[in-house]
């Protein structure tokens, strides 16, 4: 577990570092200014960090709603993200996070007030709009929520917005205090998926798809809302029996009217991100595949793979679903 | 082969690599003896005012600095010049430090340095908190006799930590420092003997942590290696900086789909960078759609 607490000194008498505090007895707290002295140091290696993170407590001071990129939203007119923390647990090769953050250590910021508040005005100035917000942007929601405790207040505090969405997006089975609480039906739990062969080789350190797909289901039966997230599609040279064996097996166990939303998306990275990612694997399969750059410096597998996923994907889900909660996700 | 009990030290280290691997910035050589004598260190003529010991065969080079933060950031430039020390190395600083509560003798981890003359903080190394303990660490320019804050006082690290941290990522920068001195027995003129004492009595954990250390520089190792042909191509034909950026990709790609085969069976006939790269691009998506990547 996390044997290091580097924190903020401001915020130590915070009720979140107290939680931290409680739930890392063991760790060795050391003080710091601000945590972009130990975030942002230079000549940082993503790789061997990943081996042991620390946890930075922090506060944050602005950009704590933000709007979605392009492409990344669903059916509502405005879609915003927000995000508590910085890095995952997991360890998958695919995770963009690598090509955005030069550390692995983990960010918490523990202010969660501030972004309640920024939420709430958001929510006022766009009330005439619908919207949603997604969490887990930067991060996994829930993977870090026994010792953060974000979830719940994020919850206490949506369920007093019915008309507006929240999403959160989730590799993590760790479920029992949704469980433990009644469902809210304007939060989407969405969890990211692969099939089994892709997700055992990619996504390390994640519960296994078998768990996720039992933790969907429990969810499910307790009343909760579930998005699934096919977001990236990985290509291999038996990905359509492979996607549509998931696909098939998911359908057979979480029903239809428990599921919010699908949406899928393919592998794909600004240019600058990918040559950083690539550079920090030593050729695994995923970084073999020969990629193509397009004209906007985005990449991806290519116009023929990705119309041939595309349709593929679109189609296999059509035989579960109404068009209608299929999405696309391009950003 | 490594000297016998040494055999964990071993790396496989590509021909175009240097032999160096793990360099040692110490202050004093009643500090470094124990080193030399555990690595089996060879004395190094450098006809300069540097003293350096060193054991090709495990990739060990040791420099004697001197007191304080400036001669420690010269000895560590020094080292990485005259050995021409690749960025995979990792850099290890190892003394003797005062600390503010009891025992002396503990072996610590120092994760966070900072210079009160300089304001400035280094957070160094890859943590190895279930080895030794992490603590804080002041850099001072005289012995401190307080002890005030809870931290450990040296002279060196703050300016091991800014050379060294130019050289190798931070993860692979170290400070090790065995406390010598605390409020109920302050500092001393304390005797070589003593000092090397107590680097002795520390010994069994630093041989972990070099082991350690070890796997680690071996991760980089293998990330950043390139292919002993790759280098032969790249002696024998001119290629640009981005040429050479691209051709180092794509023959990873390349291996990835060919494990069995060498740049030979590709046959190039006019050996230009340009031919070499569409050769391999050409090969690579060919047959791209059928590969199992997973
Ligand atoms: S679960 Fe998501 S955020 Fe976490 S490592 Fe995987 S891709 Fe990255």
């Amino acid at each position: 577990m996390i044997d290091t607490v580097y924190f903020e000194e401001e915020v130590l008498q915070h009720p979140t570092a107290t939680r931290v505090r409680k739930a890392l007895p063991k760790a060795n707290w050391v003080p710091i200014n601000r945590f972009q002295e130990l975030f942002n140091i230079r000549n940082q290696n993503f790789r061997i960090q990943k081996k042991n993170p620390a946890l930075i407590l922090a506060k944050k001071f602005e950009n704590f709603v933000l709007p979605v990129p392009s492409g990344f939203g669903m059916n509502s007119n405005k879609n915003f993200y927000f995000s508590h923390m910085y890095n995952c647990l997991y360890d998958c090769d695919y995770c963009f996070l690598q090509g955005l953050y030069s550390s692995a250590n983990y960010v918490l910021f523990v202010n969660y007030e501030d972004f309640f508040e920024h939420i709430s005005h958001t929510i006022e100035k766009n009330k005439n709009d619908s919207q949603m917000f997604f969490s887990g942007y930067d991060c996994d929601s829930l993977a870090f929520d026994k010792i953060s405790g974000f979830s719940n207040q994020l919850l206490q505090f949506f369920e007093k917005y019915q008309n507006v969405e929240v999403e959160l997006r989730t590799k993590s089975v760790v479920t029992k205090s949704l469980i433990k609480r009644p469902a809210i039906k304007n939060c989407i739990i969405a969890f990211s998926l692969s099939p089994n062969k892709i997700a055992e080789k990619l996504d390390n350190k994640a519960p296994s798809i078998r768990r996720r797909i039992k933790a969907m289901k429990d969810l499910a039966d307790c009343g909760w809302l579930i998005g699934l997230r096919f977001d990236p599609l990985i290509y291999t040279n038996d990905w359509k029996v492979q996607y549509s064996e998931l696909i098939c097996e998911i359908m057979g166990q979480i029903n239809v009217s428990s599921i919010h939303s699908v949406s899928y998306g393919l592998l794909r990275f600004p240019k600058k991100m990918y040559k950083k990612i690539s550079n920090l694997h030593n050729t695994t399969g995923l970084f073999a595949f020969p990629l193509d750059i397009n004209n906007n410096g985005v990449t991806s597998y290519g116009k023929e793979i990705e119309s041939e996923m595309y349709h593929f994907i679109q189609k296999e889900l059509q035989r579960y679903l109404p068009a209608k909660k299929i999405f696309h996700c391009t950003g | 082969m490594p000297s016998e009990g040494l055999n964990f030290l071993s790396k496989d280290v590509s021909s175009n690599s240097c032999i160096y691997s793990t360099c040692w910035v110490i202050a004093l050589r009643a500090e470094a003896a124990p080193i030399i004598k555990f690595l089996k260190l060879k004395n190094v003529n450098t006809q300069s005012n540097f003293t350096i010991y060193a054991n090709e065969e495990l990739g060990h080079a040791l420099i004697i600095s001197g007191v304080g933060a400036i001669k420690s950031a010269a000895a560590t430039a020094f080292l990485k010049a005259y050995f021409n020390i690749k960025n995979h190395a990792a850099w290890i600083n190892l003394g003797i430090a005062g600390y503010y509560t009891e025992p002396v003798g503990n072996l610590y981890q120092a994760i966070k340095v900072f210079s009160p003359v300089h304001q400035r903080t280094f957070f160094p190394g890859f943590r190895f908190s279930k080895i030794i303990p992490g603590t804080s660490l002041l850099t001072v320019n005289k012995a401190e006799t307080n002890y005030n804050n809870p931290v450990l006082y040296d002279m060196e690290a703050f300016g091991f930590c800014e050379v060294a941290s130019a050289f190798s990522c931070n993860e692979l920068i170290f400070v090790f420092k065995v406390v010598s001195d605390t409020p109920e027995n302050p500092i001393k003129k304390l005797k070589s003997s003593i000092i090397e004492d107590l680097i002795n009595e520390n010994l069994r954990d630093l041989k972990e942590l070099l082991s350690e250390i070890n796997k680690l520089s071996e991760l980089e190792i293998e990330r950043l290696k390139i292919s002993d042909e790759v280098i032969e191509i790249e002696n024998s034909i001119h290629f640009s900086k981005t040429n050479s950026f691209k051709f180092r990709q794509l023959y990873k790609k390349w291996k990835f789909a060919n494990p069995r085969k060498t740049l030979k069976d590709l046959h190039f006939s006019k050996k230009n960078a340009k031919e070499i790269i569409s050769v391999l691009e050409n090969n690579i998506s060919s047959n791209k759609k059928n590969r199992d990547y997973i």
